[in-house]
């Protein structure tokens, strides 16, 4: 049976759990709009990592609004939006702007929902590699901000929910970014007690209910997060590969190339191209290493799209659901390179904390962050091999 | 372009070593990942053609996007001009759907004589409309005979010359960037252009409407030019937006000076703003206490103030818009001996866009002096950068 179910659940308004304050929020935003009350904000960003259920939430939202009745919905989907244009920029963007100004004669208020800004399309990735598709998507977001979506903000009949990857990106037009507001879809949370719900025992009741995986398992390991809940649910009573599977799906397949650098960043809180050559000379220590190539990785990794700058980390992070699988499947699969990976960072930490005075505190944070790693997998941090011992280890590798 | 060291910021190209230094200054951004274009630079918002990817202060400009009249006190680098610029490019874009003319009006001459002021603003105002027209040449094409003739008479009789020398220009690019180049910069990558061949049908059209040479008294073409956006172009009102009274030598210095500039046109506010025509000031803390309170009155006052909190989401934004959202700190930017800069830099700065964005840049000089294009600013960079700031600039407020 398992053979059967797609990677990707069609939606099913019946199969939906959770984010009712997001949908109530919105709502209560059209709800004003109708009443022709003024809305300030009317750009919501929908934001959360991939995985985290954006997609269903705003077909969820097109679903609710077409049942009470009070408002259009126009759900565009940028990628299939892209292909129906036959891969042009300008056309893409009149099919747009055509279809918002067909939607939006209606006299009831129009709620556009667009989804997909952050998917490049596995055949134009395939085709051109990441890093030149990243910059043609990128054109393309530009130029429907500034021909469409950026004039519509200025409707005060038209609410716009846009679902974005991670944070919302630069918008460049301010007339569109002032008007904005941000909603986070997270993961599903842990019940605080047993009269509160459990979101993640209800998705798998409604979409797999003859799921034999373990629930622990997978809250351990997916996190909350709906879609690698409903993977794992599916697989994980094939075996552990499952998590690689699963990293694999959320990665997207134009992308695996890259999959052994992210296993092996995993293990890091956040990283910069400093720590990205500290860290893969460890795994890789045939390939150089140098600050150019680091960089190259880095631009490489920001192309997958799964990787970000995170303000409050300094540093770029994979996203959290698929770091969670991978470091995970790293676990599973090699307990010893994933004990040395800590062991590089711990080190790593350790002296960046020794040298630079004004930086200390925060890399001994990161340095308690490995030490209790290793010490929760029964590793003694003090037996890491020291930093210049490492190196002679990886001279001798080459 | 380049800007980033002494008063101001600019690394003199006149010597080879300042060659070389900013020569390496553009490799160290291009390297950091910040494209082309100094994102910290500059200086002066009114010189910057990509102020409006990262202006920030959504509260100040919500104040001043209304129709009244406003006056935004702030000090020397605080954003006045930033300001101006944002509030000038919502006119321009119809923001909230808005049809608001704004007039960008720098006093030619620090006079103190309303028929000159009112020359001034109405010449403004026929290069505002010649852009807009430009920008959106549909609301020319689309109206009848007559009303094109009379803005032909506008453009003319407000600004002798204009068309003659603006018209091939325009004709030639098929774009706003003549206009932009000469008269604001901040206009420079307005959303959605039109087409060059828009563009050159407005360039015929006004060009077959013949020149008109007289030129009638200023309070005629006063009322004609008002009736003209008001009754024909069917614009909903006129923000003149006043800047730069304090940049002549005569009022540099001078509060009192600066202001008896403005006294002329704070007497005519009330009347103004009868006719949806206000006055949107911009304008040095130093006059708050000097313009008489019976003047200022009409107007929606606004000091703008900064934290350092704010001084921080300035830095942010500038990174996000350069990186097209890559990252928007300058951790990104430093070595692993150096985090949060934001807070190095701004401690013990005068909590002022403009001083922190000096700071920043000379940070980089010093940076790309000791190490070169390549690495992450580090603490002695920034230590470097505040002893200059200490010698070259004891005097910034």
């Amino acid at each position: 049976m398992h053979e059967r179910l797609p990677d990707r659940l069609p939606y099913d308004p019946a199969k939906f759990v959770n984010r009712q304050a997001a949908l109530q929020q919105i709502l209560a935003l059209v709800r004003r709009i109708a009443a022709g009350l003024p809305v300030e904000k009317r750009v919501l960003f929908a934001c959360g990592e991939r995985g985290c259920g954006k997609t269903w939430f705003l077909r969820h939202l097109a679903w609710t609004l077409s049942e009470q009745g009070n408002a259009f919905s126009l759900y565009l989907n940028l990628p299939d939006e892209w292909v129906e244009s036959l891969g042009s920029i300008p056309r893409t963007v009149e099919r747009i702007a055509a279809a918002v100004r067909q939607a939006g004669s209606a006299a009831s208020p129009l709620v556009l929902l667009v989804d997909g800004i952050d998917d490049l399309p596995a055949d134009l990735a395939e085709q051109f590699g990441d890093m030149q598709t990243l910059s043609h998507w990128k054109e393309l977001v530009a130029q429907l901000e500034e021909n469409v979506l950026a004039p519509a903000a200025q409707n005060p009949r038209l609410l716009i929910v846009i679902a974005e990857q991670g944070g919302p990106r630069h918008w460049s037009a301010p007339e569109f970014r002032e008007k904005s507001a941000q909603i986070e879809l997270g993961p599903f949370e842990e019940p605080e007690n047993n009269a509160a719900k459990d979101y993640v025992q209800e998705q798998i009741d409604r979409q797999l209910p003859h799921s034999s995986a373990s629930l622990e398992e997978i809250k351990k390991w997916a996190g909350g997060y709906p879609w690698p809940t409903y993977l794992l649910a599916r697989d994980l009573s094939r075996g552990g590969e499952a998590l690689q599977g699963c990293a694999l799906l959320l990665l997207g397949k134009e992308h695996e190339i890259r999959y052994p650098y992210l296993e092996a960043l995993s293990i890091l809180q956040a990283f910069d191209d400093v720590r990205i050559g500290e860290l893969l000379i460890a795994c890789f220590p045939g390939q150089t290493w140098d600050y150019p190539n680091c960089l190259k990785m880095r631009k490489g990794l920001l192309a997958t799209t799964m990787v970000h700058w995170v303000k409050e980390k300094r540093g770029y992070v994979i996203d959290e659901p698929l770091r969670r699988l991978l470091e995970a499947a790293l676990h599973l699969r090699d307990q010893g390179l994933w004990r040395e990976l800590h062991c590089v960072a711990y080190r790593l930490y350790e002296q960046w904390a020794a040298d630079f005075e004004q930086s200390r505190e925060d890399w001994e944070e990161e340095q308690a962050y490995h030490e209790n790693a290793l010490r929760q997998d029964g590793h003694e941090p003090a037996d890491c091999p020291p930093a210049g011992k490492r190196q002679q280890k990886e001279e001798s590798h080459e | 372009m380049f800007s980033s060291s002494a008063s101001g910021g600019k690394i003199s190209s006149s010597s080879p070593e300042a060659d070389s230094t900013a020569k390496r200054f553009q490799e160290w951004l291009s390297q950091a990942g910040l494209g082309e274009t100094n994102p910290f630079g500059p200086l002066n918002a009114g010189e910057d053609p990509h102020l409006s990817r990262y202006l920030i202060r959504h509260d100040v400009f919500r104040a001043i996007w209304q129709d009244k009249p406003a006056i935004v006190f702030a000090p020397a680098g605080g954003g006045k001009s930033a300001f101006r610029a944002r509030l000038a490019y919502a006119c321009r874009v119809e923001e909230d759907m808005r049809q608001v003319l704004a007039i960008p009006y720098i006093a030619p001459t620090p006079t103190m004589d309303l028929e000159t002021h009112l020359e001034g603003i109405l010449r403004g105002a026929a290069q505002e409309l010649l852009l807009r027209l430009t920008y959106r040449p549909a609301t020319f094409t689309s109206l009848d005979d007559p009303a094109c003739a009379a803005i032909r008479r506008a453009l003319d009789q407000n600004d002798p010359g204009l068309l003659e020398q603006f018209l091939p220009q325009l004709e030639r690019e098929g774009t706003t960037q003549p206009l932009v180049e000469t008269f604001d910069l901040s206009a420079a990558h307005l959303p959605a252009p039109a087409e060059p061949a828009q563009v050159h049908a407005l360039c015929t059209a006004l060009a077959q409407i013949p020149p008109v040479p007289q030129v009638p008294p200023v309070a005629q073409r006063w009322q004609d030019f008002f009736d003209l956006l008001f009754a024909t172009l069917h614009f909903e009102a006129v923000y003149i937006l006043v800047d730069g009274v304090d940049a002549f030598p005569e009022t540099i210095a001078d509060p009192d000076a600066a202001a008896a500039v403005l006294f002329p046109l704070l007497a005519q506010m009330p009347h103004w703003a009868a006719q949806q025509v206000f006055l949107k000031l911009f304008l040095p803390l130093e006059l708050a206490p000097v313009l008489p309170e019976p003047l200022t009155k009409p107007a929606k006052i606004d000091m703008i103030t900064w934290t350092p909190e704010l001084l921080v989401e300035l830095l942010h934004a500038r990174l996000r818009a350069a990186t097209n959202g890559e990252f928007d700190s300058l951790d990104a930017i430093s070595a692993p001996s150096l985090r949060n800069a934001e807070a190095e830099l701004l401690a013990g700065l005068p909590p002022l866009p403009r001083e922190v964005l000096a700071l920043l840049n000379r940070a980089i000089v010093e940076h790309v002096r000791r190490v070169g294009p390549t690495g992450g600013l580090e603490p002695e960079d920034i230590k470097a950068a505040r002893r200059w700031y200490q010698e070259e600039r004891p005097f910034s407020p």
